[in-house]
């Protein structure tokens, strides 16, 4: 049952020919890979890519205009020709939403880019110097962060009176925030990690150091920390937009166009009911992707 | 022949994970008799320390543990009758003593638990100072009220020991115990095992890299390399008359006690790649001996005597 | 000379007090031999060894590199020196930025010290080699890497910039006993072709005998003896030494043994024991060493010690 050719010593080539070697993933190829087989993340994705599509080419399309009235359909339920039905102002909620959408992500986007750029330079540098200047930029940080977004809002109302830029304004001051003690943490963390010392060994600068090898380390992390202050931006914006802060008519964010409906909430509940399910569906979405993301980035789970 | 404690025959297990299925453990068989220590050696990745865990029942949710028969003095264990062995009849130390303890309750608290556990009959508390006094830890008394971190690193892998031997256990399974202690702290703690199981008559199952360790204290050895068990003897086989090239390379890369400045002699290569395993020998790719056949089918055993076996396609060409 | 250590002092200040983690260490180098540096955790080799290459600031004592006195001078005048003077580390997991590609990491040290950048890729190339990897693995991730093969790459690193001197922290405790006999030998190898002066930091006493041409013991930031490998393993004076060294397990079964067992715990480095700071734990103290402070004393064929009494 034994072949003699069995018991040759194996040659150079076999030996090798028997090295399998895996395909090279860099980390993020890896990390998509992950994320690829998180169900609910994936759908979370999907959804925001749809909302953003039609936030971006659904009004084009739509033959109604966000601002056009059309007194014959006021507080018209749902039908074939007004997929949302209409406002009490005869305009085609359909489009109104996606419109709005248009606003409140760029609302959300824009904020978190803010949040990103400053938070990641500040909370940067006070991880990365550290002692009494990171004791004095934290204090700063704490301050900002326990005054309530309302707060700047009234006052920059004051200065600037009430609109989106208003809202850009407070939530660039106010959401940067979380971004730096965030950011921080992850420094502080990471630069004593064994390979930042070796690059110091090697005669590495302050600045290589920080850029080289501690920010794309902290890379996700703040993706991860981004992809949730984004629902959390929008979610300002529509509760400033609800209680009158925020952009006015006709201009339609979803806040505004919930707080439009409530008057009339227990008689048009549609007018309620697509708006404030907008929000719902966009912010779990985000919700849902940040989660696998987070999952998907953890280098804890890497083996 | 003295008495078998635990009996193992062919144990596989198998972990899910992402990127395939690992095979850990491959048909490992082995038995421990009474007042025994059995040493396991192997590299990470061996599944020397996965072998023991699924014989306790520890692997968790993603593993798959089958084996013809595991039993424990003369009785079928079942993965509920383990429970109510574990921490008694059977216990077990790790490297990291952190890790089974809780920081939040003191020493004192956590062991009494265990006797309750178990319905220790008897007085719970007298029982932890005597045992926490036997492995030196005083005035046992007042240490019960300290939180683990309060104990250091030796101290608190001495409180570990005394958790394990509350409930006067048969067999003790040490794994990795003191890797990551200093070697005079290593040298404290290995004795005190040894008079533990001295006045006990305890069995042992020492689980290590260390092959000084080993032959310090183990009377049979057995070495793992890719889930399998390379090579199985008595200390004296093991280290005097090796015959898997696994095992003699083993050997030979360590520093000879008697020509410590000699060239070592590495085992070339890199530890085996789990998901992806060798058909045949799992050593196969870093053995100075291999062959064709060594590819394609797994070696089977060969006796020597009746401590000694190996698995290699060597013998088959002598 | 490469590298003369003299009083090397470096303390912590924590919040329950000073750790005298490296308390007045003295030693010598010279070009081309291995010092080794042992003892138990807390004893401050590691210390000793980050000082010297000055990632931490020195709080007394001097360091003389290559003839120059580098123990108070800035970053900026460290860096010609940085490329003289490197280091490998114990974790070959943490020790490599697991977003840079083996090559990457290789190719940093260059781009540092301004070496033309047309030769970087040759360079790395050769290093590879000269590490027992090939150039097709630059392009890959750390995390692709097994632990010796990192570790591998980690060295590869440490002679990118042509050192003289390279202070290996514990650079085989992390690595599985048959990957850790691959990367002694080839330190070995390299010290030969390269003319590499080693300062070896491990708690593995066999495999510090093995590639040490000369041994220090350090007991709580101290060092309490020093000779030539085999004569310190052969002839051990200082307590501690002895002790130690009979607490390391012989590989093999019928091997006599006789562990002269340490008393207690090692005293905490905030409030070492005055006097001599091992009379605690030293199985042959006598009254008078709770007084006495040993210093390194002469005791022939280039053996110090610090105990008055052997």
């Amino acid at each position: 049952m034994y072949n003699p050719e069995d018991f040759l010593p194996l040659t150079v080539d076999e030996r090798e020919s028997s090295e399998t070697l895996r395909p090279s993933k860099t980390y993020w190829a890896d990390a998509w890979s992950r994320l690829k087989n998180d169900r609910a993340a994936m759908i979370g994705l999907y959804v925001i890519l749809a909302v953003i599509l039609l936030a971006v080419f659904g009004p084009m399309l739509s033959r109604y205009e966000y601002d056009g009235m059309d007194f014959n359909v006021s507080n018209d339920p749902p039908s074939l020709t007004h997929w949302f039905g209409c406002d009490m102002f005869g305009r085609d909620l359909f489009v109104r939403v996606m419109y709005g959408a248009r606003i409140s992500l760029s609302v959300g986007f824009i904020a978190s880019f803010i949040s990103l750029a400053i938070g990641v330079v500040y909370g940067g540098i006070s991880g990365y110097i550290g002692g009494r200047l990171d004791d004095v930029m934290m204090r700063i940080v704490d301050v900002i962060y326990s005054v309530p977004a309302m707060i700047y809002v009234i006052l920059l109302m004051v200065v600037v009176g009430a609109g989106l830029k208003s809202i850009f304004i407070t939530l660039g001051i106010s959401y940067w925030a979380p971004m730096a003690r965030m950011v921080r943490a992850e420094v502080m963390r990471l630069k004593n990690e064994e390979f930042v010392t070796a690059a110091r060994v090697a005669g590495a600068s302050s600045a290589r150091i920080l850029f080289r090898h501690i920010i794309p380390n902290a890379m996700g992390a703040v993706i991860v920390t981004l992809t949730f202050s984004v629902p959390g931006a929008i979610f300002t914006e529509a509760f400033l937009s609800f209680v009158g802060l925020g952009v006015s008519a006709p201009m339609a964010s979803w806040g505004v166009l919930s707080s439009d409906a409530v008057p009339a909430m227990a008689i048009y509940p549609w007018q309620l009911f697509f708006p404030a399910g907008a929000i719902s569906i966009t912010i779990l979405a985000f919700n849902f992707l940040g989660d696998g993301l987070r999952d998907a980035l953890d280098p804890k789970l890497r083996k | 022949m003295s008495e078998e404690i635990l009996r193992v025959e062919n144990l596989h297990t198998a972990f899910k994970t992402s990127a395939g299925e690992v095979k850990a453990v491959d048909g490992v068989s082995f038995s421990v008799n009474r007042g025994e220590v059995l040493g396991i050696a192997g590299e990470s990745g061996s599944g020397k320390s996965t072998a023991m865990l699924s014989v306790m029942g520890l692997t968790g949710e993603n593993s798959k543990v089958s084996a013809d028969n595991i039993s424990f003095m003369g009785e079928s264990l079942s993965s509920e009758n383990i429970k109510s062995l574990r921490g008694g009849k059977i216990s077990m130390i790790f490297q990291d003593p952190m890790t089974s303890l809780n920081p939040v309750l003191s020493a004192g608290y956590q062991l009494e638990e265990i006797l309750r556990r178990h319905h220790w009959k008897g007085n719970v508390r007298e029982r932890v100072a005597e045992m926490m006094t036997k492995v030196g830890i005083v005035p046992a008394e007042e240490r019960m009220r300290h939180y683990p971190h309060e104990f250091s690193g030796g101290q608190r892998q001495r409180l570990m020991i005394a958790m394990s031997i509350l409930c006067d256990p048969e067999l003790l399974i040490a794994d990795e115990p003191t890797t990551a202690l200093d070697v005079t702290v290593q040298a404290q703690i290995l004795g005190l095992l040894r008079e533990i199981r001295e006045a006990s008559g305890m069995s042992m199952i020492l689980i290590t890299h260390d092959l000084g360790v080993i032959a310090g204290e183990a009377d049979r050895v057995i070495v793992m390399y890719g889930g399998r068990i390379m090579e199985e003897g008595t200390a004296q086989e093991i280290f005097k008359s090796p015959m898997h090239p696994y095992t003699r390379g083993l050997l030979r890369s360590v520093p000879k006690p008697d020509a410590p400045r000699e060239r070592l002699i590495p085992i070339e290569g890199q530890p085996p790649d789990l998901l992806n395993p060798p058909e045949g020998c799992p050593f196969v790719k870093r053995c100075s001996e291999a062959m064709k056949i060594c590819l394609h089918r797994k070696p089977e055993e060969s006796c020597l005597s009746d401590t000694h076996r190996y698995s290699c396609w060597k013998r088959e060409k002598e | 000379m490469m590298l003369e250590v003299d009083g090397l002092t470096k303390y912590f200040d924590t919040p329950s007090g000073r750790v005298h983690s490296v308390d007045g260490v003295s030693f010598t180098l010279e070009k081309g031999e291995t010092l080794g540096l042992v003892g138990e955790s807390g004893c401050g080799k590691s210390t000793t060894a980050r000082t010297v290459i000055r990632l931490y600031e020195p709080d007394d004592g001097r360091i003389i590199f290559g003839g120059h006195d580098i123990t108070h001078i800035t970053q900026r005048e460290m860096l010609p020196f940085r490329r003289r003077m490197q280091m490998i580390f114990q974790d070959p997991y943490a020790s490599l930025n697991p977003r840079m590609t083996a090559g990457e990491i290789i190719r940093e040290p260059m781009t540092i010290h301004n070496i033309p950048k047309d030769e970087h890729s040759d360079r790395v190339h050769n290093l590879l080699h000269l590490v027992g990897l090939n150039s097709e693995q630059a392009g890959r991730y750390p995390h692709e890497f097994s632990g010796g093969q990192r570790q591998r790459i980690g060295i590869a690193r440490a002679l990118a910039a042509e050192p003289e001197m390279i202070i290996c922290d514990e650079p085989i405790s992390a690595l599985d006993v048959s990957i850790q006999a691959q990367i002694v030998n080839m330190l070995e190898d390299l010290q030969k072709s390269l003319g590499l002066t080693y300062l070896f930091i491990a708690h593995d006493l066999s495999m510090v005998r093995h590639i040490s041409t000369r041994v220090a013991v350090m007991y709580l930031g101290s060092i309490v003896e020093t000779a030539p490998s085999d004569e310190l393993y052969t002839r051990p004076l200082h307590p501690y030494t002895v002790s130690l060294l009979s607490s390391v397990p012989i590989p093999d079964p019928s091997a006599k043994r006789n562990i002269i067992p340490l008393k207690g715990e090692i005293p905490s480095a905030i409030n070492p024991p005055a006097g001599c700071k091992f009379h605690t734990r030293c199985p042959v103290a006598k009254p008078e060493c709770s007084r006495l402070s040993p210093k390194l004393e002469d005791k022939g064929s280039g053996h110090f010690c610090a105990c008055p009494f052997v």
